[in-house]
């Protein structure tokens, strides 16, 4: 269960996805540490990539999952050291803006590593403001992000 | 391509020349490659040979070469498995994603068959045959009719699968289980590819009891599907250099033990020890009295003791399976010269490897045993089960909320009337690729059934018998040691060639003997020959289940009852009236060796395998059109094109900011994959469910989520399902 925003409905993760995406508006997935521990299962990284989600930010990851969310072309994002959704002030209801993505990925050069800027927005109209580590740690990774999964990613080289 | 360290060379076996990446290069560079352990030296072969400055520095291949056992890891390399090896639960969702590419290449001008898998891949049919049938001779087929019935769409996807892509091959169902057939026939153990090099063989699995091949000399270990997908189509799976547990083992197996026995006090010291994350390695002088399908079923069960894989290095008994188990001479001869122009065949003189810490395992202790009633490390031996189950039924009966009891419930079927009570054994399976890709335990097996049989003795009415070999060559060797008249003759038919109870598709008990299990709140318990017993795996009415050798399987299967001491109680009363103990039907080490030595032959190995590709009728009947795309069907619940590759051009898209987003899911620490994305029951009510109802799907045929992989409609809607996630937009709630 979770709830739909602005409409406060609560309803099915997957329903909410699923409005999100008829509205046109990305979601983003909030965790704490350890995100995606347990048996390496691809479909943990296909299935939210499939409702549209397009970034994770959590305290920390498990390794695998994360490769498979640069997989899957889900951005990995993880809050600076010792910081995290309840130090933040963050409960969910936030509008999240993530600058600085397309100026990095523009580059021809494959960036890893680094941070960018996120605003979180209360409905209030106040905002929280703070860095996320970009967790897309080698040139191989960035490529497949850039090429949104690494099944785009090889099917375009074939392709050429 | 680089070669920093001057590595790349050549050597000559039967007339031919093999390009090498050598390690031994590295001395000249200051790095005693002889004192790393031999799993890390297969990981640097890999390195060398793919040292391009990119991917691959040479300051990775440093990094392997002067490892520090006590590090903790950090260095993370790209590693290239040279293989990839699937079952079908996994494989399906993977080829479903090959063949997707194959209609985006389409889509994008291109030639679909330019889509294959890079190296070569293979996809074993095995985990959906169920144990509907058992104790007749018609269970074999009676099975695998049923299995065709239910997963036709699944199959037919994978028929096509087999013909249109290269360098992918699938072994029908009723043929084998994906680890004995890697074992028995795919490992390769050094392999000469198209580049003209030489190399170890090495692979990922979708599996992960893929470690099993570890025994075989070959690194390999389970991923997940992503990782499998990507290292089909050429691209390096990311690792960082583990640290490796050295396993020193001495002595002698003695009288009476087994492989089985070994593999469960292995797990319960490595437990104890602590391995996850990092690599195993066997070594030791004991390693000369280990044949290699005991290391087989040792390095199975590495998941269970926890750790990425348990190697044991190539040496002469490697080359001695690969000949009986019908490879070539070429092949053999191949790998005994590489693996000694390597310095990585080990003998006994070999030079002892550092390793990050070192148990020793005396293997003259080692005594019958089991493990359960829920964790493969919970080893008791058997002098002390029926002590044991006491505590045990307490405390299941405690964690259910129910008070302990003595409930007797009769039971009256098929003519014949019993009681059922706590310990009794309602499931009796000899399971499982880990021991029955083991000709010693499953010859035990057939010695303590001729011996049981030829006293008068039977299995207990209520007890479901199963046999379900990991491929034909254990039906033919049993077979000709004379065995199989009397297994059949105490319900142990052959029924089917897969994974049956070992992954819970133990097929359903007797309406009988579930209504007194519930009518008594009865702690019936389960023994197989498998690898795991978490609560729900073998069966839901099973709450002990207890994994222990196939020779002990069948003892229980005449016991019926965990409750009976079987060392000191007898387990029977012979055609003459006399009592008969366990101990009068277990046979020697001789025996045993003595019909291994004489019906296991590599004349059954080369027969078996030579239609292995071909399999039954049933799938020789399956129509496969010959097209390079798949003819996706609107209607199946099972196989559907996922929406990967939609709308996808030849050049990627600028990366967007992200403005405006919204939170779907604030989640605490530990959330697990399981959580994200459940594997099992698919919820009625829930998205799943819903969608599957709509399309006239009955909730008994739902299956698991596992099953419906290659379904994404089904498992997008169950993404974020688990049933037990926790969701801080709604406090309170669990739940999608
Ligand atoms: S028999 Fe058991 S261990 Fe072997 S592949 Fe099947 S489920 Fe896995």
């Amino acid at each position: 269960m979770t709830v739909h925003f602005p409409s406060g409905k609560q309803m099915s993760i997957y329903d909410a996805a699923m409005e999100y995406r008829a509205e046109g508006v990305a979601s983003i997935v909030l965790g704490g540490k350890e995100y995606g521990m347990g048996s390496s299962r691809d479909w943990a990284a296909k299935g939210p990539a499939l409702q549209g989600v397009r970034a994770v930010i959590v305290e920390s990851f498990e390794r695998i999952h994360r490769s498979n969310l640069i997989g899957m072309g889900i951005l990995p994002l993880q809050f600076e050291a010792g910081q995290g959704a309840d130090s933040l002030g963050l409960d969910g209801s936030e509008t999240y803006d993530l600058v600085g993505l397309a100026a990095r990925f523009s580059a021809e050069d494959s960036p890893t590593g680094g941070t960018v800027e996120v605003k979180a927005t209360r409905t209030d109209g106040v905002s929280v403001e703070f860095k996320a580590v970009v967790r897309i740690d080698t040139p191989a990774e960035a490529d497949y992000f850039r090429n949104n999964g690494i099944l785009n990613y090889v099917l375009r080289r074939l392709a050429r | 391509m680089q070669d920093t360290f001057r590595s790349r060379g050549s050597f000559d076996v039967g007339g031919k020349s093999h390009k090498i990446a050598r390690l031994t290069a590295l001395k000249a560079h200051g790095h005693d490659v002889s004192r790393l352990p031999f799993a890390l030296r297969i990981l640097l072969e890999n390195l060398l040979r793919h040292e391009d400055g990119v991917s691959v520095t040479s300051s990775d291949i440093e990094a392997v070469a002067g490892w520090d056992p006590s590090a903790e890891p950090s260095v993370e390399i790209a590693y290239r498995p040279a293989r990839v090896l699937m079952q079908d639960f996994t494989g399906v969702p993977a080829v479903v994603d090959l063949a997707a590419m194959r209609d985006a290449m389409q889509a994008l001008g291109g030639d679909p068959s330019r889509i294959n898998p890079l190296q070569p891949a293979e996809l074993v049919i095995d985990h959906s045959v169920q144990v509907d049938a058992f104790g007749s001779p018609g269970a074999l087929g009676e099975n695998l009719e049923r299995e065709y019935a239910r997963n036709g769409e699944r199959y037919a996807f994978l028929k096509w699968g087999q013909g249109a892509f290269d360098n992918f091959a699938v072994v029908p169902p009723g043929m084998g289980i994906c680890h004995q057939v890697n074992l028995e026939f795919l490992a390769r153990v050094v392999m000469a590819g198209e580049s003209g090099y030489a190399f170890p063989d090495t692979l990922v699995g979708t599996d992960s009891h893929t470690t099993m091949i570890n025994g075989l000399g070959v690194l390999g270990w389970g991923v997940g599907g992503i990782e499998a997908e990507a290292a089909m189509l050429g691209q390096p799976v990311s690792m960082l250099i583990p640290q490796v547990v050295g396993v020193r083992l001495s002595g002698e197996m003695p009288e009476g033990a087994t492989a089985t026995d070994l593999v469960l006090q292995v797990t319960e010291l490595l437990r104890a020890h602590g391995v996850v994350g990092k690599f195993v390695e066997f070594t030791g002088p004991g390693l000369q009295h280990l044949s290699l399908a005991d290391r087989a079923t040792i390095a199975n069960m590495a998941p269970e003791y926890g750790a990425t894989c348990g190697l044991f290095p190539v040496d002469q008994e490697t080359l001695n399976y690969l000949r009986l188990s019908g490879r070539s001479e070429e092949q053999v001869e191949l790998t005994e010269r590489y693996m000694k122009e390597q310095e990585m065949f080990h003998t006994a003189d070999s030079p002892a490897a550092d390793y990050t810490d070192l148990l020793e395992l005396d293997m003259g202790s080692v005594v019958p045993s089991l493990a359960g009633p829920k964790r493969p490390q919970d080893r008791v031996s058997l002098a002390d089960l029926s002590t044991q189950f006491q505590g045990d039924r307490r405390e299941i009966l405690a964690g259910a909320g129910a008070e302990d009891h003595d409930h007797r419930v009769s039971v009256s079927m098929d003519d014949e009337t019993f009681e059922l009570k706590n310990g009794s054994v309602v499931i009796a399976a000899i399971t499982s690729c880990t021991n029955t890709s083991n000709p010693s335990v499953m010859v035990a097996a057939g010695l303590v059934a001729r011996k049981a049989a030829l006293r008068g003795l039977r299995t207990k009415p209520w007890v479901k018998t199963s046999l379900a070999p990991g491929s034909k060559v254990v039906t033919d060797y049993l077979e000709a040691g004379g065995l199989t008249p009397y297994l059949n003759a105490l319900g142990f038919d052959v029924v089917g060639f897969g994974c049956t109870t070992c992954i819970g598709n133990s097929g359903p008990l007797a309406d009988e003997i579930v209504d007194a299990i519930d009518a008594g709140n009865l702690v019936s318990a389960s023994v197989l020959s498998g690898n795991r017993n978490f609560e729900g795996r073998v069966h839901a009415k099973t709450r002990a289940n207890y994994l222990a050798s196939p020779p002990l399987v069948v003892a229980y299967a005449l016991a019926g009852d965990v409750n009976i001491d079987l060392v000191r109680e007898r387990i029977g009363v012979a055609d003459d009236g006399s009592d008969v103990y366990l101990r009068d039907i277990w046979p020697t080490n001789a025996e045993i060796q003595e019909i291994v030595g004489g019906s296991v032959t590599r004349e059954m190995f080369a027969e078996s395998y030579a239609g292995v590709f071909d399999g039954t009728e049933a799938w020789q009947a399956i129509e496969a059109a010959g097209s390079s795309t798949f003819d996706w069907q609107a209607d199946s619940t099972y196989v559907r094109l996922p929406p990967y590759f939609e709308g996808m051009g030849l050049e990627t898209r600028p990366v967007e900011d992200i403005q405006g987003a919204r939170v779907l899911g604030l989640f605490g620490d530990n959330l697990t994959t399981d959580h994200i994305s459940p594997a099992g029951t698919i919820p009625v009510d829930s998205p799943a469910g819903q969608y599957l109802r709509s399309l006239g799907v009955e909730k008994q045929d739902f299956n698991s989520f596992g099953s419906r992989r290659g379904n994404h409609e089904v498992m997008m809607r169950g993404t974020f399902g688990n049933v037990r996630i926790k969701n801080r937009l709604v406090p309170g709630v669990e739940g999608a």
